[in-house]
């Protein structure tokens, strides 16, 4: 059954992180196209901007322990948030998923050798890594860093002296890497498949990267041409913007949301991705409705090009675009409802494994429930006029993001380290690590959400007293919450040295990822795999034939 | 998931001498020969383009309706020749390039290269047209930021932004299409792209035929609105 | 022996991994197509077919300049919403090879174009009424 571990025939060849193909050195990694090199480089540097991003987030929750101006002033709060968002949402989360384990994954989901592009694979990297670079120069350059929000709002983003035209600069220069990361995806998932595989026999993670990389190639250049626009502006007042020059600066908001509510989907739809392979593995039944949950990550990522405008209710759009937008947002629920309840289906009557990755997945489900239904409110155009603009608009985008996104992509982390390391990590370490982030999470989202109802603005650094009770409960959050993290991402990082043995197919799942060696081989597999069957047929899982459920 | 052993057979790829295992050698070979794959890479860079200037079409679009008269107005002080020239020039250059694709196709590397200089020179008189034109703009105290400009209406000068923008970034695709050609000319010369071997060709004249569209668009929104 | 029989195995993967996927034409959007450049079928085309097209496109931006210098207003706005798509779909019809190749490129190139008329209408959408 197996292509490989077939002990005694065969001497296994070297795994990819002891043969780099002759390089050596540094030069063994940032210039192998190794895919699973070029996979753990982009998570060396994204989650150390990921640790920075959350020193900035943990700065402001302190400083808003108490009313009043603790250590940072005003303007500096200001400076605080816009890069704490802009490291989280560009250098993290919208890259996140799919160049970390997006393109370790993919091809050994597809039973390929590589991408289509290894070159351009590897480019890609350099280019996020000179944009990234970008956008910290922003922090030592006259000016300052920028103080305008992660979204540049024209026309404060005109005018302000802080160093938004680098930053932007470095948006641009991000993007055009997303968007070859997800021209090379979809080139490898139309043409790189092993033999029997048809599109719907692909693993569900596939195709979540399959949705995510259409949103990369058409809706970035939207948002690159934009920010291009913004510097225009600055450098040579084109005045697109500005309204003294017969601008508007609205369209500046249309133009940005284009891209931004799309991108949404490309951080969130390779973390459905990821739970819908978690799922089935630790249920150990097939996926319930393979085709309704492949297909409702298109149509989030169709329906999503349509909904902008909610960002924008209380902007000045017109009313009739006011109700269309808020109408279209609600269809977005459906296919979402759709992949929740199918895979709650999933686990009816299956044989549940309360595994690490299995609890971040519920943890993901939980949490991105709560910021999914805490999203009517916003898209509902009466009660996002109250809200807008408030603390609850923070709570529940972490809710999503964090929660989903973030939650997701930690929980594919612990689903796919036995199969990248060759190691198991500390069950104990992660099951408390998972513990100590939920409640931390909670504690600090969800009081946002209620400051956010009472009226509590977002991006104040002073309030009035009646809110410290929620601001203290949301700061002691993330002091839990902060502990967490970083125990699971040292309890990843030990374990990665100093584990057990993980053998090729710890969870005995069934995709194909797991039907060669851990670490995999240089080129994935000893012997060219070929598919017969759906991706989760548990049918001979031995376990499951001793005692059937 | 079943997998059924493909081949049978399963040997080591191990030892640091053995070739197979240099992952240049191993990944170049396996990846440029997926004609298929290299194609659909193309086209999905084209429709990055596509994305890319549909943003600024979106732009246009809105100000048009908003500064109708305006629009007009400025646009009369466009120089249609020139923009229909220049269409005309370009129209001229996607048939040598497709010509020289063609060629190369039938194993004539020669002619492929002779078609390429002449697109290659084709391009040439459309960015020295353009540079007229701008000029003459600039002799007039028309670019961006410019005090006759800001002293215009407000549609007026957003007219121009978008004129500049537009026909400026269409020039900058012009430009780097030639840097194409020129990375191309070596290879043809070499026999290294042949009438079996022609992808990166073909895909270069995608390129060039894509700016072609984009400009095929631009004559009437700029110069054929009065 | 065994190294060289591993290099076959090797080379002969992507064909065949390139060679399955295209063989299921339903599924995959991409077509049937051949795995390489070599074996690749191509429609040589006769060089006259792109003069023709190339006329063709020449006249065609000849009535929409025309019809905007000599009727300015709703008549040459009208020939240029009308001659104007036309010209780009022939480009991308003959000159791009889009009638050459398989329906998945077609299919792409809509859906994209369909987005970006989403982007416009619903921007008008606000942009009309306000
Ligand atoms: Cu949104």
């Amino acid at each position: 059954m197996l292509a490989v571990d077939t002990p005694g025939s065969v001497r296994p060849s070297p795994s990819f992180l002891q043969d780099a193909g002759g390089r050596s050195g540094i030069g063994a990694w940032i210039f192998s196209t190794d895919h699973k090199r070029i996979g753990l480089m982009y998570a060396a540097a994204m989650f150390t901007f990921f640790i920075v991003g959350m020193c900035l987030g943990l700065t402001m929750r302190l400083e808003l322990m108490f009313p009043g101006e603790q250590f940072i002033s005003a303007a500096a709060y200001n400076r605080i948030f816009t890069l704490h968002g802009v490291i989280m949402v560009f250098l993290f989360i919208v890259p996140g998923i799919p160049a970390v384990l997006g393109n370790f994954m993919l091809p050994l989901q597809l039973g390929a050798e590589d991408v289509s592009f290894p070159r351009l694979n590897l480019a890609s990297w350099w280019i996020y890594m000179i944009g990234a670079a970008m956008a910290l120069a922003s922090l030592v350059v006259a000016g300052g860093v920028p103080d305008t929000g992660w979204t540049f709002y024209a026309p404060y983003s005109v005018r302000t002296d802080s160093s938004v035209s680098l930053a932007v600069m470095a948006a641009f220069v991000l993007g055009f890497s997303s968007i070859l990361t997800g021209l090379n995806f979809i080139t490898t998932i139309h043409r790189m498949r092993a033999k029997g595989m048809t599109f719907f026999r692909m693993p569900l993670f596939c195709w979540g990267l399959y949705a995510t990389a259409w949103i990369q190639v058409i809706a970035t250049p939207v948002v690159g041409i934009t920010l291009v626009l913004l510097m225009l502006e600055r450098t040579l007042g084109i005045g697109f913007f500005d309204p003294g020059k017969g601008g508007d600066p609205i369209l500046y908001q249309h133009l940005f949301w284009i891209y931004s509510h799309p991108v949404v989907y490309v951080m969130i739809l390779p973390a459905m991705g990821i739970i819908s392979e978690i799922l089935p593995a630790f249920a150990r039944r097939t996926i319930f409705g393979y085709k309704a949950i492949a297909m409702s990550s298109m149509a989030i990522a169709a329906v999503g090009y349509l909904v902008w405008g909610h960002h924008m209710f209380t902007a000045g759009m017109s009313d009739t675009a006011r109700w269309v937008f808020s109408l279209l947002t609600f269809l977005v629920a459906i296919p979402t409802g759709i992949k929740v309840f199918n895979w709650l289906a999933t686990l009816y009557k299956g044989s549940i494994e309360l595994s690490v990755p299995m609890l971040y997945a519920f943890a993901f489900i939980f949490l991105f429930s709560i910021g999914g239904l805490t999203g009517m409110v916003n898209g509902a155009l009466s009660t996002d006029i109250h809200v807008h603009d408030t603390a609850y608009v923070v709570g529940h985008f972490h809710y999503t993001m964090f929660g989903g996104a973030g939650i997701g992509f930690f929980a594919g982390l612990h689903y796919w380290f036995p199969k990248i390391t060759g190691r198991m990590y500390n069950d104990r370490r992660a099951k408390i690590a998972l513990g100590l982030i939920f409640v931390g999470f909670n504690l600090l989202y969800f009081s946002m959400l209620i400051m956010g109802i009472l009226g509590m603005p977002r991006r104040y650094a002073d309030y009035l007293p009646e809110f410290q009770p929620f601001h203290m409960a949301s700061t002691i959050g993330a002091l839990i919450l902060v502990p967490g993290l970083l125990l699971m991402l040292w309890n990843l990082l030990h374990s990665a040295r100093t584990g057990a043995p993980a053998g090729p197919n710890p969870w005995r799942a069934t995709t194909l990822e797991w039907q060669t060696a851990s670490p995999p081989p240089l080129l994935n597999f000893e012997v060219a795999p070929e598919v017969t069957t759906g991706p989760y047929d548990f049918t001979h899982d031995p376990l499951l034939q001793e005692n059937p459920a | 998931m079943s997998v059924a052993n493909a081949a049978g057979m399963t040997l080591p790829a191990g030892s640091a001498v053995d070739p197979a295992a240099d992952p240049a050698a191993a990944h170049g070979a396996a990846h440029h020969q997926d004609y298929e794959g290299d194609k659909t890479g193309m086209w999905l860079f084209l429709f990055t383009e596509f994305a890319l200037f549909a943003a600024l079409f979106v732009i246009y679009g809105v100000y048009r309706i908003i500064y109708t008269p305006e629009f007009h107005h400025a646009a009369a002080n466009l120089n249609v020749a020139a923009g229909v020239t220049n269409t005309v020039i370009l129209l001229t250059s996607s048939l040598t390039m497709v010509l020289a694709v063609n060629a190369l196709q039938r194993g004539e590397n020669r002619r492929s290269m002779a078609l390429l200089w002449a697109t290659m020179a084709l391009a040439l008189a459309f960015m020295v047209i353009k540079y007229f034109e701008w000029g003459a703009k600039f002799e007039h105290g028309l670019y961006p930021g410019s005090e006759h400009l800001l002293a215009m209406d407000g549609g007026e000068i957003v007219f121009f932004g978008l004129y500049f923008v537009m026909t400026g970034l269409h020039g900058i695709h012009v430009l780097l299409g030639v840097g194409a050609m020129l990375f191309l000319l070596p290879r043809i010369k070499s026999g290294r792209q042949s009438a079996t071997n022609y992808t990166l060709t073909e895909n270069v004249g995608l390129y060039w035929h894509l700016v072609d569209v984009i400009w095929i668009f631009l004559l009437p929104l700029f110069y054929l609105t009065n | 022996m065994a190294n060289q029989a591993n290099q076959q195995e090797q080379a002969a993967r992507p064909e065949g991994a390139a060679g399955t996927a295209s063989g299921n034409a339903t599924d995959n959007i991409t077509g049937p197509a051949t795995g390489n450049a070599a074996a690749a079928v191509h429609h040589l085309l006769p060089d006259s077919l792109f003069v023709a097209v190339w006329g063709a496109l020449v006249v065609l931006t000849a009535i929409t300049s025309g019809a905007s210098v000599w009727f300015p207003g709703t008549v040459g706005h009208t020939v240029a919403l009308i001659v104007t798509p036309l010209k780009a779909a022939l480009v991308l019809t003959f000159f791009m090879h889009l009638k050459y190749e398989s329906v998945g490129f077609r299919a792409m190139l809509f859906a994209t174009l369909g987005i970006v008329v989403v982007f416009l209408g619903l921007t008008y959408m606000d942009y009309l009424y306000r």
